[in-house]
């Protein structure tokens, strides 16, 4: 079933911006920090790691799949909003104190990454941005996890009242959180060289 | 990265220079992420009674201990995930390709 392109483009916008916001898609993110900070450990894991990556889905399965002439109409201002969210989200952490904003700014800019490659329109950057709603999804969700251990012992989450924890948990934590990124970096390396 | 292998791929300025501005977070990632990390957990002692903290429990190593399998079996084995995406995004790139065409 073909939608004829004046269709498509009256209506794809609503759709991308409706699934967008659910991946925090700028100007749309503003949701995201404080939906993660005044979570539950368990909820703040579910949002980011399951509910973020729905709106991906759709901006994919939904919106580009059924509107493609559309999609391609639009892609360029999908990039330009993704590169937003990219750097904005990236310097917007560096300004935060408390873990979980730290968290949650850094998912508005992982999931620029997703809108980046759906806007990009090529099968290598479509496979990309699928392969980082997993690999974002489990990141993210160990990241909260963790925050979530540390808020229960220390109930604070604000970087500069937490210092340097006992040495077992230090241990403990910081290995938990490097394979996260190590894992992360290695994952992504290995793709490159298959690719190749 | 795969994302950015994929935006290279377009040729035209303006997907590179795209391209080049999403690479250039990762630099700001790192910088974010390390210093977060050092701070929280590696910093000075700000607090005593954090000295005094307990380990992780079972149930809370199993929590992340499984998360951190999911990201490891990506992480050397990433053709498992793309091998299961293909079919999916095959079906999208198609009728994207008829447009674009």
């Amino acid at each position: 079933m073909n939608i004829p392109i004046e269709v498509q483009k009256l209506f794809f916008p609503f759709a991308f911006i409706g699934f967008g916001i659910f991946t925090a898609l700028f100007p749309f993110h503003t949701w995201v920090p404080d939906g993660h900070s005044s979570a539950p450990t368990a909820a703040s894991m579910f949002l980011a790691g399951i509910s973020m990556k729905l709106g991906g889905y759709g901006c994919l399965r939904v919106a580009t799949y059924l509107m493609p002439d559309a999609a391609h109409e639009y892609s360029t201002i999908i990039i330009v909003l993704a590169c937003i969210a990219i750097l904005y989200g990236a310097f917007a952490t560096m300004m935060q104190t408390d873990l979980k904003y730290i968290n949650a700014y850094s998912s508005v800019s992982h999931c620029g990454f997703v809108l980046l490659g759906i806007g990009m329109l090529t099968k290598t950057a479509i496979d990309g941005a699928v392969m980082q709603m997993v690999s974002h999804g489990l990141m993210t969700a160990l990241f909260f996890a963790v925050i979530g251990m540390i808020y229960d012992r220390t109930h604070t989450r604000q970087v500069a009242q937490l210092g340097r924890l006992n040495e077992d948990d230090a241990i403990y934590f910081n290995s938990v959180c490097n394979c996260g990124f190590v894992f992360t970096w290695v994952y992504q390396a290995l793709v490159v060289l298959l690719l190749r | 990265m795969t994302v950015f292998m994929g935006s290279w791929q377009k040729a035209d300025a303006f997907y590179r220079i795209a391209t080049i501005i999403a690479c250039a977070s990762i630099v700001v990632t790192a910088v974010y992420i390390l210093r977060a990390t050092g701070k929280a957990i590696m910093g000075p002692v700000v607090n005593n009674e954090h000295l005094s903290l307990g380990d992780a429990g079972w149930n809370e190593r199993l929590a992340a201990g499984l998360l951190i399998l999911g990201i490891v079996v990506i992480g050397i084995a990433p053709f498992l995930l793309k091998d299961l995406i293909n079919p999916g995004t095959n079906i999208i790139i198609e009728k994207i390709a008829a447009v674009i065409k």
